[in-house]
């Protein structure tokens, strides 16, 4: 029959196949988890775990809440990566250098607060500008994101994985006069391998899980590692929301609407006492329409008694010690 | 099985069309075309929605009846899919049982509102907790695969029963109650799986979408014991919440969800919600749900109830209607 033999071909050349009315886009059946036993599922996910929760009883000074600005400076990072040289969007993530930077960095000293830097090192290399004009400010904090904002589940070597992470580090330190003490997953991604070669380089904290919206300890196959991760959400990343569609899915573009998540968001972190982290790019966040978004949320925050805005790098070492965690 | 010869080769076929076809389009995928009637008939009428079984009245004289639904589906998608080195899908998975279920669970307990949890057994496995937590409510526990399977295409009955057994098992043992419910993974079913989930004793399913009341459900013209609760993507928080959510404003999807309600509420049917505890209870998101339940409440005659209550009030009043007939 016919279709017998393209029901055959496809299974055979592993093509994608759709279900009913293509609604729903399905692969020739990958699912080998199915069959595992309860101590081989446990196994594989294992690795890397959450631990206790850091979320100390009181902020420094009294304050209710800590907040992180935090800035994810990748720019064309990926694309020489994965050896992209189109030189239209090379110039798209220029724009974070050389207009976006400068205007997150005026509105940061317009409110006289701190914030963080992840800036993968090739970033820096081609833009070497950046790292000096962040490090004038004196009080911002800049950390890795891999060497060229990677993809480290891809490489699947952890040998390899820490070459680009000691390179990185050392790059960065160079750059900044400073040994950067935390870490961003390249492409907001992590290997099985990633926070222990973190732990084992010196690494304070860790800004790419997602496991609460507090602060907590990483548990490593099964052992509290003392690593601290401050979590991200992709619903407080403008990447989901604001990029535009080449670099990912451009969800919601309307910064109105972005800013009123973030906003809610704030309001129940506040309430809870813990940890509101904000992760922007300047490519993005640094466009007209939506600069100015960002000064009236920091006003907003800054509307409301005791908040800490601190350094992702402070506040880790601030739940460390409150926890008694040791080095 | 049913399913041989001709028909099977005909019904693989209609699951089979690669999207390749949006990018190359070398191969004609279109067996369908060349069906004859009967061909379409038999695929198109294997499983139809039967009567519309919205009772006269709910019970106490209310007007709709309203189940708030979660699938606390976490990483085991991810484990069935075998993708062992994403870490940080890992900790997304890790949020419901440490952050989303306690802050979900705090709003339904304020406002006393039962739910019913469709759990991978995987999930539950890999976090016992959580039936716990639906056990000290009081809440319904059902079933929704073994680990987020897709039975398309392991298309195999035997596989799809072994899995479903198990999970009820496995859930059983938790709960201390065999599940009575069912919503399949991705809400995707194989040929087979309406009948299967009959066999394995389900009250009610809660995956198809062929009207928004509760309904019958037909397998080859024929009404079966199991009724269908149905759902639909546009209350479901996944297809815009998600990680590449369509519209990720809480606001504006909440608004959506009360004017679904508003119709629900005069047409005096079912609303089904069906929510994610990784994703409705966000710090951003949660004070829409509880405006919604607020909202929901401020209108008399609304009855919040398991899915399971819903199921077994409907099959009651099926039962009042057959005696009364002559």
């Amino acid at each position: 029959m016919k279709c017998r033999v393209w029901l055959v071909a496809a299974v055979m050349a592993g093509t994608w196949v759709a279900a009913g009315a293509a609604q729903q886009p399905v692969q020739a059946d990958n699912q080998p988890g199915r069959k595992w036993s309860e101590e081989q599922l446990r196994q594989a996910s294992n690795a890397v775990r959450s631990g206790r929760k850091l979320t100390p009883s009181v902020w420094p000074n009294g304050a209710r809440i800590a907040v992180a600005l935090t800035f994810s400076l990748n720019n064309t990072a990926n694309m020489f990566a994965v050896g992209d040289t189109a030189v239209v969007q090379l110039s798209g993530g220029e724009f974070g250098a050389v207009t976006g930077l400068p205007r997150v960095l005026d509105i940061l000293d317009y409110h006289d607060v701190p914030a963080t830097f992840f800036v993968p090192a090739t970033a820096a290399i081609v833009d070497p500008q950046m790292i000096p004009e962040i490090v004038k400010r004196s009080h911002h904090e800049i950390g890795i994101m891999g060497w060229s904002d990677e993809n480290p589940l891809l490489i699947n070597d952890a040998a390899e994985e820490a070459r680009l992470i000691t390179q990185a580090t050392d790059y960065i330190e160079k750059a900044a006069g400073k040994r950067p003490v935390g870490a961003r997953g390249p492409s907001s991604l992590a290997s099985p391998y990633t926070m222990d070669i973190l732990k084992k380089a010196g690494f304070l904290y860790d800004s790419t899980l997602q496991a609460m919206d507090e602060p907590y300890e990483l548990v490593l196959s099964g052992e509290p590692s003392g690593l601290v991760e401050l979590p991200l959400s992709p619903y407080l990343d403008d990447n989901n929301t604001l990029s535009a569609r080449r670099f990912g899915p451009s969800a919601m573009p309307s910064p109105e609407l972005v800013f009123e998540v973030y906003r809610d968001d704030f309001d129940v972190a506040y309430e809870e006492g813990t940890l509101f982290l904000l992760t922007l790019h300047p490519h993005l966040i640094g466009m007209r329409s939506r600069i100015t978004y960002l000064d009236d949320f920091i006003h907003y925050i800054k509307s409301k008694p005791n908040v800490w805005f601190a350094t992702a790098e402070d506040i880790a070492r601030y739940v460390k010690q409150q926890s008694g965690i040791m080095d | 099985m049913r399913y041989r010869g001709v028909t099977t080769i005909a019904i693989l076929c209609m699951y089979v069309m690669p999207i390749g076809a949006q990018q190359q389009a070398s191969v004609d995928q279109q067996p369908g075309l060349k069906w004859t009637t009967d061909q379409i008939r038999e695929v198109g009428h294997h499983v139809r929605a039967g009567r519309d079984l919205t009772p006269e009245s709910w019970p106490n004289g209310a007007r709709v009846a309203v189940s708030i639904s979660f699938d606390p589906d976490n990483f085991s998608s991810q484990l069935n899919r075998g993708d062992v080195n994403n870490i940080v899908g890992f900790s997304r998975g890790e949020y419901a049982p440490n952050t989303g279920l306690p802050r979900v669970i705090k709003l339904l307990d304020k406002h006393n509102i039962p739910a019913s949890w469709y759990i991978p057994a995987v999930s539950a496995m890999m976090h016992p907790e959580q039936i716990e937590m639906f056990k000290k409510r009081g809440d319904e526990v059902a079933i929704h695969g073994w680990i987020h399977e897709n039975p398309l295409t392991i298309d195999d009955p035997e596989e799809e029963w072994r899995l479903i057994s198990q999970a009820l098992d496995l859930l059983e043992q938790q709960w201390g109650r065999r599940p009575v419910g069912s919503r399949q993974p991705s809400w995707i079913m194989s040929p087979y799986s309406v009948s299967l989930l009959e066999k394995a004793g389900m009250l009610y399913d809660s995956s198809l979408q062929a009207m928004d009341a509760p309904h019958e459900i037909l397998v080859d013209g024929k009404p079966i014991e199991m009724i269908e609760l149905p759902v639909n993507w546009i209350l479901d928080d996944a297809a815009i919440f998600g990680a590449t959510g369509t519209l990720p404003s809480p606001r504006i999807i909440m608004q959506t969800f009360k004017d679904d309600f508003d119709v629900a509420y005069r047409e005096g049917t079912v609303f089904v919600l069906t929510l994610h505890p990784h994703l409705m209870p966000q710090r951003s998101r949660i004070k829409y749900l509880e405006e919604l339940i607020v909202y929901m409440k401020s209108k008399p005659g609304v009855w919040f109830a398991t899915a399971e209550d819903i199921a077994l009030y409907i099959k009651s009043q099926m039962q009042t209607e057959s005696e009364a007939a002559p």
